[in-house]
């Protein structure tokens, strides 16, 4: 290859590899941004997926409780575990595709709340199932005390759950130097030790009605007091936290947008950059082009014109190389020659 | 002018550069292919494709560079080193915007050592490594890499370092451009080494200690670590420290001298005696005045933070091992004149310099004398030689625009809503490539909460002051390139 043409070759290879290099970052980056978008998108609508299967797993346990109390249906204390698993599975789930988990602190903890308060609902109305007829009325009339032992033994017997197992782990783990600890202030001790030492679940540790070693020690109370006081505060709050958790995606639409914007900006840059350094190129290279050989071969054009009509000498200031220095030197003897032969 | 000749020259500096990128990319490798790997490959790339553009188009030609021509190499190397510097920053991303890595790259490049990362340590060792390059390069002088591989020797070289160099070193010292090559061989690099073997046998990992000394030899601060030396809290790499500040504000020139045996030492220098009585008085007194106003309970004490803060200062090199916001006004003032001194010409230090000091003062004492005398004939002499007129009428001038361009820094502060002493002591510490100030940009903090456009003013002062002012100014009248 020759001189010139070497140079202009390699010149325009180079901006070859440059526009392909920036190409395949435009395209790499793109590609990741719109991973970025598509993510939100599929954790809007998982979310909101997740959420109705939550509130409908909370309902169905809520219409299976009432069964249970008011109706005095035995069949449905496993549709109320059924509708409680369902609950964890999703949570369980929820908490595994979460972008931004700590919407699920909350839900986690309700979640649990609920689970305990059931389950030692359902342990106890087992214990106490009265054999006559009236029975039922009596079992719906009353909730009996839970002793600490039994809601123990209860919650061991639940299969594990993700959401559920640290709870009942730490309820199981009980030290039994404090056996005189009523079973709602434990369990709602170990619900607080499993979840994140988040103020959340400190403060709803401590205000849970769990907490309260309420009328259960004691005496019997009535099941409507049990279900408005107790179950229907728990199953309020847990409906307020899949409702939080199904808003959650588009409550930090804005944050993440704000993200979006850095990362767009974030993934632009190197593009910006090469292209940058490739308009800087193709200015080095037009300046090059024009003083290597524009310039010259326009000097000699006017140079030989000017020797053809007015017989000026032949001169070309531009620098020259390469092919057009050779040119010039063959114009320069094609001149000597037409000089030598008209002498 | 031969642009296209420039433009050579400065592509090779360019490519030394991405050189350096390599290696950042190789200790990234080398770290598990960490964070800064990619970014730091990209950049070297197209730093590389950057520089070999020109070396396709211009050969080589043998003559020499012209005022004018060995000028442009110089500005343009180094406003161009200061562009290339920040594509790793920008990239890579963090605490990097535009505007930071703008800060950031022209502070590595002067050796100023100011940063605006609240989180050092949460760099990548490929990054970290990279901002260390920079500011190693730029001790070193963009220009003198250009030295070392321009092809052709002669006296192209002479001109360009008549730029590069301070023009008071240039005058007492007439090194051939064979002997800068060797110095900076010899001191920069030797120095470097030694200092880093030598922190590491004080406990330092070998990262920190090569990092460490890049830095500390070209005078610049850069530190792996937040809390900068304070984080180690030994005395011992303290010491070894302070003597690579001490000795990389000497002229180099000197030191080579003195190292190969020659008869123009260190010894004879004056200015180096004026520069170190200047350290150890200023070391003393910023002690006695922390000792007596019990900031430290032992002398000890106060004189190992008073020494290493004056050493760190006067070398404009920004190191810190204690808060100098809780000093005492006295301390303070001392450490703010020294900040504006700094060490001597012909070293990677900024500032005023010793030497532009020293002439300063025996010009004002032979005013006096004339007033005096009216009719007697005093020549200035510095190290024995009579100083020209025009030579001190130079360094006048360099120091009244020094002193405007730091009035015009701190003006520009409080305009931007920052406090007296912030605003003062930040132009102080970037006109002088010093690093820390005072204030919200003391020894312990950063630039990170400045507005962008102090940034980029403080960058700007930053360039003025390793390119001795009007290096830069004349940059801008356009006539001149004709």
């Amino acid at each position: 290859m020759t001189g010139m043409r070497k140079r202009v070759t390699i010149a325009f290879l180079s901006i070859v590899c440059l526009l392909f290099v920036s190409g395949m970052l435009s395209f790499v980056e793109l590609g990741r941004l719109g991973r970025g978008a598509g993510d939100i998108l599929q954790a809007s609508r998982r979310n909101i997926e997740l959420a109705k299967e939550m509130l409908d797993a909370a309902h169905e346990l809520n219409v299976a409780l009432i069964r249970r109390t008011v109706f005095g249906e035995e069949r449905a204390d496993s549709l109320c575990r059924a509708s409680l698993a369902r609950l964890e599975t999703v949570l369980s789930v929820a908490q595994e595709e979460a972008l931004d988990k700590s919407f699920l602190d909350s839900l986690a903890f309700a979640t649990t709340e609920l689970k305990i308060l059931v389950d030692s609902y359902l342990a106890d109305a087992e214990r106490q199932a009265l054999p006559a007829p009236g029975g039922a009325s009596v079992q719906l009339a009353t909730v009996p005390a839970q002793p600490t032992a039994a809601v123990s033994a209860q919650q061991s017997a639940v299969p594990a759950q993700p959401a559920a197992a640290p709870a009942q782990q730490a309820t199981s783990a009980l030290p039994t130097a404090a056996p005189a600890q009523p079973a709602s202030t434990a369990a709602a001790s170990a619900l607080a030790a499993s979840l994140p030492a988040t103020p959340s679940a400190d403060t709803l540790a401590a205000s849970s009605p769990l907490a309260r070693p309420t009328l259960a020690a004691e005496t019997a109370r009535p099941v409507d007091q049990w279900y408005t006081e107790e179950f229907e505060e728990v199953y309020n709050r847990l409906s307020a936290a899949v409702k939080a958790y199904m808003t959650s995606t588009q409550s930090s639409l804005a944050p993440r947008t704000e993200q979006m914007k850095k990362n767009a900006y974030r993934a632009v840059t190197p593009v910006l950059i090469s292209l940058l350094v490739m308009i800087a190129i193709v200015l080095m290279l037009y300046y090059f082009m024009s003083i290597y050989c524009v310039n010259p071969i326009l000097d000699m054009n006017r140079s030989l014109g000017n020797f053809l009509t007015f017989k000026m000498p032949f001169t070309v200031r531009s620098e020259c190389k390469d092919e057009v220095l050779e040119l010039k030197e063959k114009i320069d003897t094609l001149i000597n020659q037409q000089r030598q032969s008209k002498s | 002018m031969r642009i296209d000749l420039v433009m050579r020259y400065v592509g090779e500096v360019m490519l030394f550069i991405a050189g350096f990128m390599l290696v950042a990319v190789g200790i990234s490798y080398a770290s598990g292919m960490d964070s800064a790997f990619y970014p730091l490959l990209l950049s070297a790339l197209l730093t590389a494709l950057l520089g070999a553009f020109p070396q396709i188009f211009v050969d080589k030609r043998v003559g020499q560079l012209s005022n004018k021509e060995g000028f442009a190499v110089v500005v343009g190397s180094w406003l161009l080193a200061c562009v290339v510097g920040m594509f790793p920053y920008l990239i890579w991303g963090g605490e990097f915007n535009f505007i930071n890595a703008w800060f950031e790259s022209v502070s590595g490049f002067t050796t100023t050592g100011a940063t605006i990362l609240g989180d050092i340590e949460a760099l990548p060792r490929g990054m970290q490594f990279w901002r260390m390059s920079s500011t190693w390069i730029g001790g070193m002088g963009v220009v003198m890499f250009a030295l070392v591989i321009l092809p052709s020797m002669g006296r192209s070289k002479m001109t360009l370092s008549n730029v590069e160099m301070s023009s008071l070193a240039k005058e007492n010292f007439r090194y051939r451009t064979q002997i800068i090559v060797q110095i900076l061989l010899v001191v920069y690099v030797g120095l470097t080494l030694l200092s880093t073997v030598l922190l590491k046998l004080a406990g330092m990992n070998w990262f920190d200690a090569l990092c460490h000394s890049m830095s500390a030899a070209a005078t610049s601060g850069f530190s792996t670590k937040n809390t900068s030396i304070a984080y180690f809290n030994s005395p011992l790499i303290e010491t070894i420290l302070i003597g690579t500040m001490a000795i990389a504000g000497i002229h180099f020139g000197l030191i080579y001298a003195t190292v190969t045996g020659k008869r123009n030492n260190l010894f004879r220098s004056e200015v180096t005696r004026h520069y170190l009585g200047l350290l150890l008085g200023l070391s003393l007194l910023v002690a006695a005045s922390l000792f007596a106003a019990e900031i430290y309970p032992t002398p000890t004490s106060a004189f190992r933070h008073a020494i290493f803060q004056v050493t760190s200062l006067i070398t404009t090199t920004g190191f810190a091992t204690a808060d100098t916001n809780g000093w005492t006004s006295f301390a303070v003032i001392l450490l703010v004149f020294a900040s504006i001194v700094c060490a001597c010409a012909g070293s990677t230090a900024g500032g005023v310099k010793v030497n532009r000091l020293v002439l300063a003062v025996k010009m004002m004492l032979a005013r006096m004398k004339q007033q005096r005398h009216p009719n007697a004939v005093i020549r200035i002499k510095l190290d024995g030689v009579i100083q020209e007129s025009d030579m001190l009428y130079s360094v006048l001038v360099f120091i009244v625009a020094y002193m405007m361009l730091l009035l015009a820094g701190a003006v520009f502060g409080t305009l931007c809503g920052l406090d007296a002493t912030t605003a003062f002591t930040g132009a102080i510490a970037c006109l002088g490539n010093v690093g820390p100030g005072f204030g919200e940009v003391g020894s312990m903090d950063n630039f990170a909460a400045m507005p962008a456009f102090m940034k980029g003013i403080d960058a700007l002062l930053m360039l003025f002051g390793r390119l001795e002012i009007f290096g830069l100014v004349q940059l801008i009248f356009m006539k001149w390139w004709r």
